[in-house]
């Protein structure tokens, strides 16, 4: 049906081909850079067909899953009679299309930023080359209609990543926040494996015993729709096991605790890459498996409510590593570390659509975010540390006015973006409702308070970089005089980016308490399938497979798809108000606490961004240390992030050094090396004693042969005696 | 073939014959006519008789490589015309002429069958010829040794390869082995000035006819009790008898099996195999290498499901698989200390013999699409390996030797990469060809219960990896000292180029992507 959806992953395939072999050849950086882009653009246009095609269709409940066939890359035949499948398929649901739009539309413009920015390098097409992979595997991850797919795309992107990270790696430095990133990325696999591997072991005995040949456990489409008559019939400790280790995945891809500290770290590559990869979508990919696979997620309230914790303990420590740090880019790092655990948080409340819409949010203002500081970043010529920057608004408008907007946008201010995701997302994990309720009441004022923190230092990094009292350094002043606006090509996302970080939230969701009856939710009921929406509950439940309906009688909801479909709105319709309750009620209703709760975290944000620009602008000096002095202690904790790779340094690596090197000792020298060097002498001494029988004489040979002959009569003749002796 | 036109004359199918016969035997026809052509432009372009004149090598060499390339081409589309055909992909051409039950029709059984595993050998066996054809040409300008018959020699093998593989009748078997082997005694002694060359010539031949007689005899052995030489008839004989198979029967087909195990180089008929492949010029030792084994496997393959199905597998099987582990055992081991390149891959094709008989001897139905996907990954890895031993070889040498590798990473590092992926293949490493032909190969003897002889063969395949890594130790890791004799790696021709791409991507495309052959190949399955 959406055949057509393989170009999408095609455009930047071809792209990273021309520009990978060719790209010496052609050896014109504008070409190289274009061309990439203009693959993009195919893509996008793709992703938009696709789009536009899918909401014309109209499909209504388990068809909302297209399975769009590929080729079959590997059918082996097992002991049984069923054929293990795995095929190169796309799979064309609502998540799906939801994210391929905002990836390939930010990749675009991200691409056409990086022909401008990365201008003056050598190994532009190198760049190209890898950036339009790292797409094609971006895309595969999410389009892949089955597990190994999936895997494929994560470990391309992974790849992808380390290249970027480590693209100037002539600096040892960067190549180590390369290889930082791939280690600890590895533990982060080693749970996705095990997590997918289980959820294969436990659908496939399923399918197996009920005689179900057509469905693969390796399948998304029949993973959920299947979900709850497996996740019922698991034990407990299986489902929550399984969702722990794909949450461990999930951590080490979208760098939450305590699998986060590579990600700062990445922020080595060019800017570009880390708009795209560590900011915008690779790191958005954990959020994205959870959702895949959210009934695994939801089987089990504990999961959920460790998800919850994690990703809101995260979102705070980031938000106070931010405060501290003078690295423009590390501070947006930080940032996107701590807005990530929002989507975490969200995710674990159940609330998956909420979390996708975070992260397109995000995406957008990140993104912005990430290129107005590239942009700065190339105005003051290499310069990242914001001590030496300051009033750089006068010389860079465009950059500035962008940037104060995506500032805004992820304060949370009204009527910016991410002022209806993330207050969406507090508003969810306050009508939470589970047996962990109270502490979920915790868990919203410590996102509260992580919102209060990102305002500031939001607030911090934007005053300080572009208004006050230029700070620049003796060397940048001689040699550049003043930073320059950047290009068209740099500020043309810029302000496409900043325009989405205004409006994309307001498009996507208006609360009740604004529209004043039913909040309007057109994200809500498009992922509802795919995000675990009262339809999509319906269907893992078996709703309209009805396949085991019966047999698991707990789930025997109402069948036919009218019914779901009617029971659906119900359920939308009352999601905010009956048996959700927020944990306190400001004002006596649902709707007046939630609309106090919303001025509320706008009003905080206000306050913080004001306070931060008196604090930031004027006669600030960070020569004083004024922070240093007043807050001591804290500051430093908070300066050096925790010190969390001390500790990693201290309890993980170096003993780690020290018993691989002793195992190497043990193992390796003695017992290894060992038994191999006793093997080869014992197979050596066996090869001299049998070396003589190669004579080199053809009457030797001749007797071989006739030996051989001879012993295949008696054995045959022997066969053929026990044979007729039974 | 005479046989077959005569039953399709009987059944009335005079219309259809002429022209399918044609297109059914595209590639044998194709290639045929190219000897001709070969013979007769060398006879009337000399001027005097004698060694001068005569087809120049390139003109020579040309026609050979654009007629196996139309053969190719030729074979790809019998391979889809067979499909369309009314009895569908699976009957093979002919079907009308297997004979029935009826026992006046056996006198005029079919002796040969056109079907998709004869297709498919056909193709590998193209390949082999233009990649072997692409290795001559900068191989015999080094030399400056070239004679005319090379070629048409070359292309008479290849045709030999091909008709063994749809042979349905012993003795069209035999003729097919005989036309398979004879031009590569010759072409063992290309140089008649090298030593080596010589004794590998005399050695193989020597050797060849002694096993022949084996073959032969064995074959008359079955024809005395089943009256008859053709497999169906064959195996209709021992289905209807399988309770008390007579004895002489199972001498038959053990020495007919004994002169198949020969070409193959099993253990303990392998004695010629080291020797022959070091002392033959490297190009014919790769076409031996991987031509041989493809086209004689193939063959063995069809005698054991089209012949064999009736019997008991105990009462042949028996000691196939005695001489299978055998060949694993002793070509590993010899492999192991090797330092010669040519006599290390020799014994490495001694052990592959021995997995590849697991395959062959399991009986399954999928098994001989098992054992040619296994072939085709042997026939890529193979070729690469010799080609570049061609290439590597010092001048005065036709061989290299492990300690001349040194640092050739450094030297050549593309050549060095290609070489380590053909020989991880061969090892059976996953990502690469030989990982899946290990795999599928080790699934039908499994699935035909010989599991315990399947862990013996990983644990074979786990120690040949030593061998295989002493080369990459050679080229990656190991300094070369100075004065030590080290290669001084040559520009790379642009054949040679060509072949080492199309070997190392084939090799790396059925490793990521098995099922693009694995499913063609579901068409190859033989059987009743």
């Amino acid at each position: 049906m959406f055949g057509y959806a393989w170009l999408m992953i095609a455009f930047p395939l071809i792209g990273a081909a021309i520009n990978g072999f060719l790209g010496k050849k052609i050896n014109n950086k504008k070409i190289s850079g274009w061309l990439g882009t203009a693959m993009l653009a195919g893509s996008f246009a793709t992703a938009l067909a696709v789009f536009f095609d899918y909401q014309s269709r109209g499909l209504q409940g388990a068809e909302r899953f297209v399975e769009v066939p590929g080729w079959t890359w590997i059918a082996i035949q097992g002991m049984s009679e069923r054929y293990l499948h795995i095929d190169f398929a796309l799979l064309i649901d609502p998540l799906s299309v939801t994210m391929m739009l905002f990836i390939t539309g930010i990749s675009m413009l991200i691409h056409m930023y990086s022909t401008e920015y990365m201008s003056h390098d050598e190994g532009l097409p190198r760049f190209f080359t890898y950036l339009n992979l790292f797409v094609a595997m971006m895309l595969i991850l999410i389009l892949g209609a089955n597990i190994p797919m999936m895997f494929v795309g994560w470990e391309g992107v992974g790849l992808c990543s380390y290249l970027l990270i480590g693209f100037w790696y002539r600096n040892m430095e960067n190549a180590k926040c390369g290889m930082k990133a791939f280690i600890t990325n590895r533990v982060g696999d080693f749970g996705i494996l095990i997590g997918l591997f289980m959820i294969f072991q436990q659908f496939d005995a399923y399918f197996r015993m009920h005689g179900m040949t057509e469905a693969s456990a390796l399948d998304f489409k029949d993973i959920l729709l299947n979900a709850n008559a497996v996740l019922s019939v698991m034990s407990p400790a299986d489902a929550l096991f399984i969702a722990l280790f794909l949450f461990l995945g999930a951590c080490g891809k979208s760098a939450q605790f305590p699998l986060h500290i590579w990600l700062p770290d990445a922020m080595a590559g060019p800017t570009p890459v880390s708009a795209l990869i560590h900011a915008a979508t690779m790191v958005t990919s954990g959020v994205y498996m959870v959702t895949r696979l959210n009934p695994v997620f939801s089987a089990n309230e504990t999961s959920g409510f460790i998800v919850a914790c994690i990703g809101a303990g995260t979102a705070f420590m980031a938000a106070t590593i931010a405060l501290t740090q003078n690295d423009i880019k590390k501070v947006l790092a930080y940032s996107t570390v701590s807005q990530l655990g929002y989507m975490f948080l969200a995710c674990g409340v159940g609330a998956y659509w909420v979390a996708i819409f975070h992260v397109i949010t995000h995406a957008f203002f990140k993104a912005c975010l990430f290129l107005g500081s590239g942009s700065v970043i190339h105005g003051m010529h290499e310069e990242q540390d914001t001590r030496h920057m300051g009033g750089l608004a006068k010389y860079m408008p465009i950059t500035y006015w962008t940037f104060v907007i995506s500032t805004f946008a992820i304060a949370g201010i009204f009527p910016l973006a991410g002022f209806f995701s993330k207050d969406e997302i507090l508003w969810q994990v306050a009508i939470w409702d589970s047996q962990f309720k109270g502490a979920a009441s915790f868990l919203y004022w410590l996102a509260l308070f992580t919102a209060l923190m990102t305002a500031f230092y939001m607030g911090r990094v934007t005053w300080k970089t572009f208004l006050g009292k230029p700070r620049w350094t003796a060397e940048f002043k001689k040699k550049h005089h003043h930073p320059h606006e950047s290009h068209l090509p740099m500020t043309i996302p810029l302000m496409v980016l900043a325009t989405m970080a205004v409006i994309s939230g307001a498009i996507l969701f208006t609360p009740g308490w604004m529209t004043g009856g039913e909040p309007r939710e057109p994200l809500a009921h498009f992922l509802d399938v795919s995000a675990g929406g009262p339809e999509g509950l319906m269907l893992y439940a078996g709703g309209t497979g009805a396949m085991d309906a019966q047999i698991h009688g707990e789930h025997a909801e109402p069948a036919h798809g009218e019914d779901a479909g009617h029971g659906a709105e119900e359920a939308q319709g009352d999601g905010h108000a009956a048996h959700h309750e927020p944990f306190m009620l400001l004002g006596g209703s649902v709707t007046s606490t939630e609309m106090i709760m919303a001025f509320g975290s706008v009003l905080i944000a206000l306050i913080m961004l004001i306070l931060s620009n008196r604090r930031y602008t004027g006669d600030y000096d960070p020569k004083k240390k004024a922070a240093q002095k007043a807050f001591g202690p804290l500051y430093a904790f908070s300066y050096n992030k925790w010190y969390i790779d001390e500790i990693y340094n201290n309890i993980l690596v170096r003993p780690g050094v020290w018993l691989s090197s002793k195992a190497w000792q043990i193992f390796d020298v003695r017992l290894i090396d060992g038994i191999v060097n006793g093997v080869a002498k014992v197979l050596g001494a066996l090869g001299e004693l049998i070396r003589p029988v190669q004579t080199g004489f053809v009457r030797n040979y001749m007797l071989y042969l006739l030996a051989g002959a001879v012993m295949f009569m008696l054995i045959n003749m022997w066969s053929y005696l026990l044979g007729g002796a039974s | 073939m005479i046989l077959a036109l005569q039953s399709t004359l009987e059944a009335g199918h005079l219309q259809a014959l002429d022209r399918s016969l044609m297109i059914a035997l595209a590639p044998v026809v194709i290639l045929t006519i190219a000897v001709l052509v070969l013979l007769l432009v060398d006879y009337f372009g000399r001027k005097h008789p004698g060694p001068q004149g005569g087809i120049s090598l390139q003109n020579a060499s040309t026609i050979t490589i654009a007629s196996t390339v139309l053969a190719l081409l030729g074979t790809l589309g019998t391979w889809g015309w067979l499909n369309t055909l009314p009895n569908g992909p699976s009957q093979g051409l002919f079907p009308s002429m297997i004979p029935s039950a009826s026992a006046a029709r056996w006198d005029f059984a079919p002796a040969f069958v056109v079907d998709h595993f004869f297709l498919f050998v056909c193709l590998l066996v193209c390949v082999v010829v233009i990649i072997t054809s692409l290795n001559f040409i900068p191989f015999l300008q080094r030399k400056e040794r070239y004679h005319a018959e090379l070629f048409p020699l070359l292309l008479l093998s290849a045709i030999g390869m091909m008709l063994i593989t749809g042979s349905r009748d012993l003795i069209t078997t035999f003729m097919s082995l005989e036309l398979l082997s004879l031009p590569l005694y010759v072409m063992c002694g290309l140089n008649d000035k090298n030593r080596l060359n010589k004794e590998s010539s005399l050695k193989y031949f020597l050797m060849g006819a002694f096993a022949s007689g084996f073959f032969v005899f064995g074959a008359a052995l079955i024809y005395g009790m089943a009256g008859h030489l053709n497999y169906t008839v064959i195996q209709n004989m021992i289905a209807e008898t399988a309770q008390s198979v007579d004895p002489v029967m199972l001498i038959g087909i053990g020495l007919v099996g004994v002169g198949i195990a020969f070409k193959l180089g099993m253990v303990p008929f392998h004695a010629w195999v080291p020797d022959v492949y070091q002392g033959a010029p490297t190009p014919v030792t790769a076409f031996m290498a991987t031509g041989v084994k493809v086209a004689m496997f193939a063959a063995a393959t069809r005698i054991v499901l089209e012949c064999l199905p009736g019997l008991q597998a105990e009462l042949w099987r028996d000691a196939l698989v005695l001489f299978a582990c055998l060949s694993m055992l002793v070509g590993n081991l010899f492999a192991l200390h090797q330092m010669s390149a040519k006599r290390l891959l020799a014994f490495s094709a001694i052990a592959h013999t021995g997995y590849l008989a697991l395959g062959m001897v399991s009986g399954t139905p999928a098994s001989g699409s098992a054992v040619l996907f296994y072939l085709a990954g042997y026939t890529f890895a193979s070729l690469g390996a010799f080609l570049l031993i061609t290439w590597m070889a010092p001048d005065g040498q036709d061989d290299v030797f492990l300690d001349q590798m040194h640092e050739l990473w450094q030297k050549a590092p593309k050549a060095a990469i290609c070489l380590t992926i053909l020989l991880l293949s061969m090892g059976g490493f996953p990502l690469t060809a030989g990982f899946f032909g290990k795999f599928v190969v080790f699934k039908e003897a499994w699935l035909a219960g010989l599991s315990s002889i399947v862990i013996f063969a990983l644990l074979n395949s786990a120690v040949s990896f030593y061998y295989y890594l002493r080369f990459v130790i050679a080229m990656y890791m190991t300094p070369a000292v100075p004065g030590e004799a080290s290669l001084n790696p040559r520009q790379m021709p642009g054949g040679y180029v060509f072949s080492m791409v199309m070997t190392v991507g084939l090799t790396i495309i059925l490793g990521v992507l098995p099922q693009l052959l694995l499913g063609a190949l579901d068409l190859t399955n033989l059987g009743s």
